[in-house]
């Protein structure tokens, strides 16, 4: 079975190496970057299962970038990551498409599951 | 005296504190998620240890190290959350003009880091005493910023020059324009210059697209007092 391709996308540059290293550890194939510009020259030229992706991003917002990959790529799911309880984000990431809202702090193996499952769909929605 | 009643006043300045303390709870709440995933990364490291290849020395110190410098952060958000709420303390106190500037620059650097700004600031050798409410003080300088920031070009510098005047302090805000829209910048420096003319300063300003955007604010070394729920405790 192919590993799972993550990319991890938040401002805080810290945040997205501690995660991609655990994620990496879990036998994903986890990379990250800092700016939803970044994310979605990323996703042009690599292919990705799922995408967890921070909302409040300086420049391009979650939203947008949501909004944008999924036009670009239908199927590859997207996990809304936020340190806020913001019921109307989460209503409009989901709108847009987004797979599930999650608020940080994660716990990982919560993550994980999710993250499989939303690989899942992703799978399903490709073939 | 400013061109806002009261009542107006009072519910800037509520904005003003619910500004600062959502973005400084905001960062810290980060720093939160980062120990969270750091500290987590350390028990990774130590079962799959467990499980096979010994455990690396210099990549435990590496998670280490990153802990230390995110405890490091958070404790100086803890500090500026901690300074902030005292600020309310005393309506009339000893300030120094340097300090204040630190302290708003500090409160200001996400809103900056969110239109993808850099804020330099500088400040005299010596200190420039004051006379008045902090938590005003704070209030006024934060609307200078927020005009400046959202005259200012995003990706580009904003510099802020605090210099002693006679009879008080001028701060010096430069950046390039343009930034937010016309009506919008426009709003928010009406903002600054009621308050500042509330403390007894006066506002001088450029703004204009396509030159470089100037904000000088002068400030008394004896602040009027601005609030009006320190007004009543005074």
């Amino acid at each position: 079975m192919p590993k799972l391709r993550i990319l991890v996308v938040d401002d805080e540059e810290e945040l997205v190496h501690a995660l991609v290293e655990r994620l990496q550890i879990r036998g994903m194939d986890a990379d990250g970057v800092v700016t939803g510009k970044e994310a979605l020259e990323r996703i042009r030229s690599e292919k990705y299962n799922v995408v967890l992706l921070d909302v409040k991003m300086p420049g391009l917002g979650g939203l947008k970038v949501i909004q944008e990959m999924k036009n670009q790529h239908p199927c590859m799911q997207v996990i809304m990551l936020t340190g806020h309880s913001s019921a109307q984000d989460a209503q409009r990431g989901k709108n847009l498409g987004a797979f599930e809202y999650l608020q940080k702090p994660v716990n990982i193996e919560d993550l994980c599951r999710i993250l499989r499952a939303a690989a899942s769909r992703e799978e399903d929605c490709q073939e | 005296m400013s061109g806002l009643t009261q009542q107006e006043r009072y519910e800037k300045g509520l904005n003003f504190f619910g500004a600062i303390a959502r973005s400084l709870s905001h960062q810290l709440a980060n720093v939160m998620a980062i120990l969270t995933e750091l500290t987590g990364l350390l028990e990774d490291l130590l079962y799959a240890a467990g499980q096979g290849p010994p455990l690396d020395p210099a990549r435990v110190e590496n998670v280490v190290g990153r802990i230390g410098k995110q405890l490091e952060r958070g404790t100086s958000f803890i500090k500026q959350l901690n300074r902030f709420g005292h600020s309310v303390d005393h309506p009339k106190t000893s300030l120094e003009a340097g300090e204040i500037l630190e302290r708003v620059v500090g409160y200001s650097r996400r809103f900056a880091t969110l239109k993808k700004m850099t804020l330099n600031h500088s400040r005299p050798g010596t200190d420039i005493p004051m006379e008045g409410s902090p938590f005003d003080l704070q209030h006024v300088l934060y609307r200078c910023f927020d005009a400046a920031l959202s005259a200012s070009r995003q990706g580009s510098e904003l510099a802020v020059v605090l210099e002693a005047a006679e009879g008080g302090a001028r701060f010096s805000f430069s950046g390039q324009a343009a930034g937010d829209s016309k009506e919008e910048v426009s709003a928010r420096l009406a903002l600054a210059r009621q308050l500042v003319e509330g403390v007894g300063g006066t506002l001088d300003s450029a703004t204009d697209t396509g030159k470089p955007i100037r904000l000088v604010a002068f400030l008394p070394a004896s602040l009027r007092l601005l609030s009006a729920d320190a007004r009543e405790r005074d």
